[in-house]
């Protein structure tokens, strides 16, 4: 078997910064042309379409997030409901502007709003969200009442398992399995 | 008559072909970069998915689908697979942050695996059924007398053009340890250790 000899080794420390300088590149050239992409769209499937293109080809750039939450407040349905999906995988803290977004899509008129900015809040893990998702167990919809049990699981703790017990009598299968998943979760928490 | 039983044998036929279970082999290979530690925690990693989604059963990580969208689940080589790998994302995070792992340290860290999981998430013509899969480990912080002194949480999502879960869980491990890392550099979780 052939040795590495000591050149052959300060070959590759000479050559590393390059690599990665060359790496960082491709990477910051990527996320600006994605985003560069998101720059000219106007129509709302091309719109959707980049933000999509951002969750699969940047979804841990640290200035995605700044480029989608925007969009939060985009007066086309379809594009709020991508954007909060698409932030909700993106390395994000919610701010206060946001936030504000975020309520209003949770008190939409139309479910599958609602149940999109369930699912995009929750990995953001923000405990200031869960005043407004605790009255969407109250919801007629039952596909809103089975996200916010799932949210709810994410996001709260051992206290707000009582607050979802109620579901445990709802009339719908599904809704109460989720209740029962999202009790368990909370209860077994620290 | 005839020509109905042979539709439903066909049908039938091909969700079972579609459908048989499958195993996984998911592993996680730390990212060698741990810096010296400064502080130490006890780690505690506890399996904590919904029900349905490995929480009764813990050797489960997802579903395949046939054409038709039957399921079929995917399983791991036991119940304590999932654990293993949260323990290995969270110490390999640690030492990025230069925290290190002992049973003698002040503090107690649980990780809570709160999802572990994929699904179908889409179906096109040529490509077939797209997949997606999400990682979400929640970490509590405590004192010896179980005061919390942090809370954070590392989620990734993950998708691949099919129902391998080596091809999915992978790349998504180390992106959860990178989210873990940051999380873990913070200077609230930090200050919370003595």
């Amino acid at each position: 078997m052939r040795r590495i000899g000591p050149r052959s080794t300060a070959f590759v420390l000479l050559l590393s910064p390059l690599l990665l300088a060359v790496a960082g590149e491709a990477a910051a050239t990527k996320e600006e042309f994605v985003f560069a992409a998101l720059a000219g769209v106007q129509d709302e499937e091309d719109v959707i379409a980049v933000l999509a293109r951002i969750e699969s080809e940047v979804p841990d750039s640290t200035l995605a997030a700044a480029k989608v939450a925007p969009f939060l407040h985009d007066e086309r349905l379809k594009v709020r409901r991508k954007a909060v999906r698409t932030l909700g995988i993106l390395p994000f803290r919610l701010d206060a502007a946001a936030l504000a977004d975020v309520a209003k899509m949770l008190a939409s008129s139309s479910p599958d709003e609602v149940t999109d900015a369930l699912r995009g809040i929750r990995w953001l893990y923000s405990q200031a969200t869960i005043p407004l998702v605790l009255p969407l167990l109250g919801n007629a919809d039952e596909h809103v009442k089975r996200e916010a049990c799932r949210t709810l699981a994410i996001v709260g703790d051992r206290s707000v398992a009582e607050k979802i017990e109620p579901l445990l009598k709802d009339p719908v299968a599904d809704t109460r399995e989720d209740a029962e998943a999202a009790i368990a979760q909370l209860r077994r928490k620290p | 008559m005839r020509a109905s039983a042979l539709s439903l044998a066909i049908l039938f036929g091909s969700a079972a072909l579609g459908t048989g279970a499958l195993a996984a082999e998911i592993t996680y290979k730390p990212s060698g970069t741990a810096s010296p530690a400064k502080r130490s925690v006890v780690l505690k990693v506890v399996d904590n998915r919904p029900l349905h989604q490995g929480g009764k059963e813990g050797q489960y990580v997802g579903y395949r689908r046939s054409a038709v969208g039957l399921k079929a689940r995917i399983k791991v080589d036991g119940p304590g697979v999932v654990p293993d790998l949260a323990r290995a994302v969270t110490v390999d995070a640690l030492g990025q942050a230069g925290v290190g792992v002992s049973a003698e340290a002040p503090v107690v860290l649980t990780a809570q695996v709160l999802a572990f999981w994929m699904d179908w998430a889409s179906y096109e013509l040529f490509s077939g059924i797209g997949y997606r899969g999400a990682v979400a480990v929640e970490y509590t912080l405590q004192d010896s007398s179980g005061k919390t002194l942090w809370k954070g949480l590392a989620a990734v999502e993950q998708t691949y053009k099919r129902d391998s879960a080596e091809k999915l869980f992978g790349p998504a491990l180390p992106r959860l340890a990178a989210r873990a890392s940051k999380t873990f550099e913070s200077e609230e979780f930090l200050k919370a250790i003595p």
